[in-house]
């Protein structure tokens, strides 16, 4: 087995569009990162003199008596204070989320990405072996199957662990990198540690399930591109079935078997990543909204990831192991 | 013929390749219908047939990458499956050679070698013997996708020796390959049989494989319709070959025959000649017979035939096509 890890590493070391593809996640991720933080309104402070000034010279209270126009135009000036005031708390929470600790959270927010290369990796490496041919010498170098397709998925996997990583450690250093430019980051609330545990280990579920799955489907098809459109066109009929159940009232809301919703692939990466990322995170979207950092949303999508990885994997394997090498 | 045969004073060794009732099932298309085959240890056996035969298919079964719809396959007496760890002892190019375009000659040889569980100080005594022996060794650096195609072929084949099997099986090796490499290639399977390691050539290039071969078998449409050592398949080939003045002549030395000996096949070649087997009538009893009648030949001419005048005239029989033709007195 360790040969073939060896074997494993310089096959996949050496091929520069792999490294390019592992690392886009987190360069993309940086790039969102920065680009959401500079995106975000920066309204200059507040100045009721000049506020006033303007109203009336905007024709504010003309017309009226001095005192009800004095009224008019102090109620105006409250009124733009107060809207000035809810912007800026709005804008403030949407500055913390780019803050440390918070950080961490909004770069592992960019797990689509993630999936997204998860997918192109596991299509690429895999499906390259059937469109070269090499699948044949592999296979007449070792004939272990399992093994060469363990220590692939093993690959794939430590790949999707590497860059989880490379997003935490963004997540922490990217904050640091915009005060030390200047940016105006607020103080911000401590992020729920285990919360945040249970979401990086959500992901890396979800990208096993995801690597399982495009690995099956690659076995299946013998090509890389082929996958990514047998991907494609799952995500479409899986919301198709959604749209679908969505319509009877025992998958409506907190019906009965609505938690059978969160145990599809897509839908339940969806629900594992917005409940796990919102309970360590704890911020709210707007002000006064109230966050639910339960963590109790997450458990049937994550049971359900883990059997989805196990049937796929198994299929795989299985269909590895006795399909017809005929490249 | 290769120099490196296996001695027939020899007690018959166990076969390094059998198979039997070996068949191969493509949805509708029976690729290998009931293959029976012995390879024995040592030497060159030679594979043959059109394309389309079954040659590849057996090969992939032989290797483990076809799974086999009926029948067994053994490699030195054990049974072929993935991960079986018999299959460590065959090297094989199968085909096109399949490399990683991206890595360079020796990195290939390295994936492979790791991959087969070598050390990495075999590794580096290895990869440039075997760059060496194929004449890959000023290219040991270049990305394999850069190579042409007979030096593809060259690497491939590499590969195949890499970690010196006893058993290296060659799909059409000289495929793709400039006169001066088939040559190459010609000595290198010499030099392995030398060696004492068993070589199963599957070529299209007749002359190369009656030079190299000790044994052959004839696949087509899935079965084998010859078997035998080459030279016992060349000699059953062999035919009298009786020219005359006149056409007349001709047409009664062939009556004369055929009613002496009425098992033996006439075939005319031309009209003032005929041929017939050698093993069926002797040079100088064809003439004694002939004069007895008043007929002089002005030429009899022993004419051997090639492996490849064998393997055209066996494969265009529509009796063995349909498996009717006898495989062991084909060369026995």
């Amino acid at each position: 087995m360790t040969s073939l890890v060896r074997a494993e590493w310089l096959r996949l070391r050496k091929r520069t569009s792999l490294l390019v593809i592992v690392l886009a996640v987190p360069l993309l991720g940086a790039f969102f990162f920065l680009a959401g933080f500079a995106s975000i309104s920066e309204q200059p402070p507040f100045d009721p003199a000049a506020t006033r000034a303007r109203l009336i010279a905007e024709g504010y209270g003309q017309g009226l008596p001095p005192d009800q126009a004095e009224q008019l135009i102090q109620d105006s000036v409250n009124a733009e204070r107060s809207q000035w005031e809810s912007d800026e708390a709005r804008f403030d929470l949407q500055r913390q989320r780019f803050a440390f600790p918070q950080g961490i959270v909004t770069t592992l927010a960019s797990s689509a990405m993630l999936s997204f290369a998860l997918i192109l990796l596991t299509a690429t490496t895999l499906g390259d072996e059937f469109g070269w041919g090499t699948i044949r010498t592999s296979l007449l170098a070792s004939s272990r199957r399992r093994s060469f397709l363990a220590v692939r998925l093993g690959a794939l996997a430590l790949a999707a662990a590497g860059i989880l990583i490379l997003l935490v450690v963004l997540g922490a250093i990217l904050p640091l990198l915009l005060g030390a430019v200047g940016a105006r980051l607020p103080a911000t609330t401590a992020v729920d540690g285990g919360a945040l545990g249970v979401a990086v280990i959500g992901q890396l579920v979800a990208s096993l399930a995801i690597i399982a799955f495009a690995a099956l489907v690659t076995v299946l098809l013998r090509s890389g591109s082929l996958t990514l459109v047998a991907m494609l066109v799952y995500v479409a009929i899986e919301a198709a079935i959604l749209t679908l159940l969505i319509r009877f009232e025992p998958f409506q809301d907190k019906a009965n078997l609505a938690w059978l919703l969160d145990a599809l692939p897509v839908r339940g990466i969806s629900t594992l990543t917005n409940t796990t990322l919102r309970a360590a995170s704890g911020l709210a979207s707007f002000p006064g909204e109230t966050v639910d950092r339960s963590l109790e949303p997450a458990i049937v999508p994550i049971v359900a990831l883990i059997a989805w990885t196990a049937l796929f994997a198994a299929v795989a394997f299985r269909r590895f192991q006795r399909m017809d090498i005929v490249e | 013929m290769s120099n490196s045969a296996p001695d027939a004073s020899a007690p018959p060794a166990a076969p390094v390749i059998a198979t039997h009732g070996l068949v191969k099932q493509f949805k509708d298309i029976q690729a290998v219908a009931g293959l029976d085959l012995r390879v024995p240890a040592g030497g060159v056996y030679g594979f043959l047939g059109p394309n389309g035969a079954g040659k590849t298919t057996t090969i992939r079964m032989l290797l483990a990458l076809v799974r086999p719809t009926r029948g067994v396959v053994t490699l030195f007496g054990e049974s072929v499956a993935p991960g079986r760890p018999v299959l460590d002892r065959v090297g094989a190019l199968v085909e096109r050679p399949a490399v990683y375009p991206y890595l360079s000659a020796s990195d290939n040889l390295r994936l492979v070698g790791l991959a087969r569980g070598m050390p990495e100080p075999r590794l580096s005594e290895r990869i440039p013997e075997a760059l060496d022996r194929v004449g890959l060794s000023g290219a040991a650096k270049r990305p394999a996708g850069r190579f042409s195609t007979g030096m593809r072929q060259r690497l491939g084949i590499a590969q195949a020796l890499l970690n010196r099997p006893d058993l290296v099986i060659l799909d059409e090796p000289a495929n793709g390959l400039d006169p001066n490499g088939v040559v190459d290639i010609r000595e290198l399977i010499e030099a392995l049989a030398g060696d004492g390691t068993t070589v199963f050539l599957s070529s299209h290039v007749l002359p190369e494989v009656e030079q190299l071969c000790h044994r052959v078998a004839i696949l087509q449409a899935g079965r084998i319709i010859a078997e035998g050592e080459t030279q016992a398949l060349l000699q059953q080939g062999e035919r009298l070959h009786a020219r005359f003045e006149s056409e007349p002549d001709a047409t009664r030395a062939r009556t004369v025959i055929e009613a002496a000996v009425p098992d033996v096949a006439v075939t005319p070649d031309g009209p003032q000649s005929f041929a017939v087997p050698a093993g069926s009538l002797s040079g100088s009893a064809l003439i004694r017979m002939l004069a007895s009648h008043d007929l002089f030949p002005i030429e009899v001419v022993v004419r051997r035939h090639s492996l490849e005048d064998v393997f055209i005239e066996l494969t265009a029989d529509p009796a063995a096509e349909a498996g009717t033709v006898p495989v062991a007195e084909q060369a026995a």
